[in-house]
């Protein structure tokens, strides 16, 4: 009895969502990144922005985000946010780190002692803010700002699904420092349907930058 | 030479009290970090190299046939604190146990001046006693090599005989957090006290090994026995003439980086304390890196230059051209790294003296093996052949042909 009701409610809550979807008119949009090669291409920001007075408010209110400093690496190295979300800096390393930023979208610095709780940053302009460590040149992290309120980044398979989008028309970017399009990033406009779930494929044109080295380089010093 | 005297226990004495003062200040300061490492390395020897020049000999090879077998490798504590947010204080104390002046000694004592980058440019300021931005392989605590043992002829020289005492400055373009991947650096210093650079290539030509000369200590001179030092004391000011260098730098953060120097210690040649004299030296360096995924490191570097002295007793000046060049290939695997590396050593006159000639031309081969056996041990297996002509081992009644061959087994403990 309790294994039929377990399954009914594995069965039911999936029903039940697509039924508020579709009560709600919202739609998944499922964007796929490949390179070059048709081979997927993981950790890209996307974002949709709708053309359309945005009538709809976020899914998701800026919360809370974090940005971590872990074997003198940015984690995550790409954090996607939306424009007030404040960031924490931990530093789970057991040395400093001096991070700083000098993009337009956010300028700060911070030094991350050990054992130190520090107040978040809110970052509350839209803009891709570059982040460096001014201890250690190898660490470099991105932090997206963005005003819409879908975006994400791909998994491993290239794959983001922008959940609740109302039907309009967006314009959707993809985004990597690994790309080397003419382009800073790839601009598509895509018109979505209430209700629909539409697929957008984007094919780079240029070769990707490798990626950063998996386990970064033991302590060096700073040799400039 | 009372004068000179004074001037030696000045900077001795003013470096040593800022080593004394570092830590004291920085225990005073509220905000710091405080930041050490230490590392013990005991290795088995086995050589075939006959008088080390660590023992005022020939030999090449740091060891020699009758100092191999057990030896202490090298004993090194580097400490880094801040004394405010933006300026850290470096200090490294080594000691080698092979009979240097010093037991313990420093090979670098410096300020490092950090400002944050406000725009995409940077200033970084050093002031001390430190080594110059050419080595590209020894980027580990204690400026020791990441990939081998022993370090390419280069930069063993420049541990040997070369010390920025002075200061240095660089303005970097930081392209990579401008969104544009290359960081783009500019270098220059000025200095003193490091006029007898180029004795030590003139005498005995590039050598391999992981020696630093410490900045109060020194290596035994090797065919002047008249003076009543007998060790050459690389880290003085005899001819009151500071020199400098000017570099440049590219660098794709991780993945590639290329650099050339031009140095020049404007010496005067015919300037002498009664010791030492001052060696006009001037060379060019360049150097690249490139690492790629897994964990590969290719790296190459060239010094092309020359030294001149004059002696006082009536000969004309003697001119020595030096050239060396190494690559060096270096794969991790795990908690495995093996390297190899090529090196070619050359020195040659350009204007001779009348009883002595310097002439050198020789390959050599490194192959290195470590594997991290714990968190905090290693084990470095090192098989290093040097060959060639040495023709200054005549004079010591060898001959000038040479092969050595050097194994080392070290076993490093690194806190």
């Amino acid at each position: 009895m309790l294994r039929i009701g377990y399954l009914a409610g594995v069965l039911m809550a999936p029903l039940a969502l697509c039924l508020w979807a579709a009560a709600g008119g919202a739609a998944v949009l499922r964007v796929d990144v490949l390179d070059r090669d048709g081979a997927p291409v993981n950790d890209v920001v996307i974002v949709a922005t709708p053309r359309h007075a945005p009538d709809t408010p976020a899914l998701t209110a800026p919360s809370h985000a974090v940005m971590d400093q872990i074997e003198r690496q940015f984690v995550p190295r790409i954090l996607v946010i939306r424009t007030g979300t404040p960031v924490d800096f931990p530093n789970s390393d057991n040395i400093a780190h001096q991070v700083y930023s000098f993009s337009p979208a956010k300028r700060f610095q911070l030094s991350l002692y050990r054992g130190r709780v520090y107040p978040p940053l809110v970052f509350d302009k839209a803009g891709l803010v570059v982040i460096g460590c001014n201890i250690h040149d190898n660490m470099l992290g991105y932090i997206y700002v963005t005003s819409s309120p879908y975006f994400g980044k791909t998994d491993i398979h290239g794959t983001l699904y922008l959940e609740g989008l109302v039907g309009g028309d967006y314009a959707v970017s993809a985004w990597s420092p690994r790309f080397n399009e003419p382009e800073d990033q790839i601009l598509r406009d895509v018109q979505v349907a209430a209700d629909a779930n539409p697929l957008l494929t984007l094919r780079l044109t240029q070769p990707l930058s490798p990626e950063p080295r998996v386990k970064p380089a033991k302590a060096y010093r700073n040799e400039y | 030479m009372s004068i000179e005297g004074r001037n030696r226990t000045g900077l001795r004495a003013a470096l040593l009290s800022a080593a004394i003062a570092v830590p004291a200040v920085t225990a005073a300061a509220e905000w710091g970090e405080q930041h050490l490492d230490l590392q013990i390395d005991v290795r088995y020897v086995d050589t075939n190299a006959e008088g080390s020049f660590v023992h005022g000999g020939l030999g090449l090879s740091r060891f020699d046939e009758d100092h191999d077998q057990l030896q202490l490798g090298r004993l090194f504590i580097e400490y880094r604190a801040p004394l405010t947010e933006t300026i850290d204080a470096h200090l490294t104390i080594d000691t080698y146990a092979d009979g240097d002046k010093n037991p313990l000694d420093l090979t670098e004592a410096y300020l490092e001046w950090r400002p944050f980058p406000s725009s995409a440019w940077r200033w970084r300021t050093k002031l001390g006693a430190f080594y110059p931005p050419i080595s590209l392989e020894n980027r580990k605590a204690g400026w020791q090599s990441a990939y081998s043992l022993s370090a390419g002829a280069i930069n063993t020289w420049l541990g040997e005989e070369q010390r920025t005492i002075g200061a240095e400055t660089s303005l970097s373009w930081l392209g990579s957090r401008a969104g544009k991947g290359v960081d783009i650096s500019l270098v220059g210093a000025l200095y003193g006290w490091n006029d007898p650079l180029g004795v030590q290539i003139f005498d005995r030509g590039w050598a391999i090994h992981d020696r630093q000369t410490a900045l109060f200590g020194g290596l035994p001179k090797i065919f002047d026995e008249s003076t009543t030092r007998p060790r050459v004391e690389f880290f003085h000011e005899i001819d009151n003439r500071p020199g400098y260098y000017v570099g440049v730098q590219a660098a794709w953060p991780e993945r590639f980086v290329v650099r050339a120097l031009h140095y020049d210690n404007r010496g005067d040649p015919a300037a002498t304390n009664g010791f030492e004299y001052a060696w006009l030296t001037r060379f060019d360096s360049a150097g690249l890196r490139f690492e790629w995924q897994p964990d590969w490191t290719f790296i190459a570097q060239w010094v092309d230059g020359d030294t001149a002295v004059r002696p006082e007793d009536g000969l004309e000046t003697l001119r020595l051209g030096f050239e060396s060049y190494f690559a060096l290939l270096s794969g991790v695997f795990g908690k495995h790294r093996v390297t190899a590396r090529y090196d070619h050593l050359s020195t040659y006159m350009l204007r001779g003296g009348l009883y002595f000639d310097s002439y050198q031309d020789a390959k050599a081969w490194t192959l290195d093996y470590s594997f991290d056996f714990g968190p905090r041990w290693q084990l470095w297996l090192e098989a290093l052949q040097v060959e060639g002509e040495l023709e200054q081992r005549a004079l010591l009644g060898l001959e000038s042909d040479f092969r050595e061959r050097t194994f080392q087994c070290a076993i490093r403990f690194n806190y």
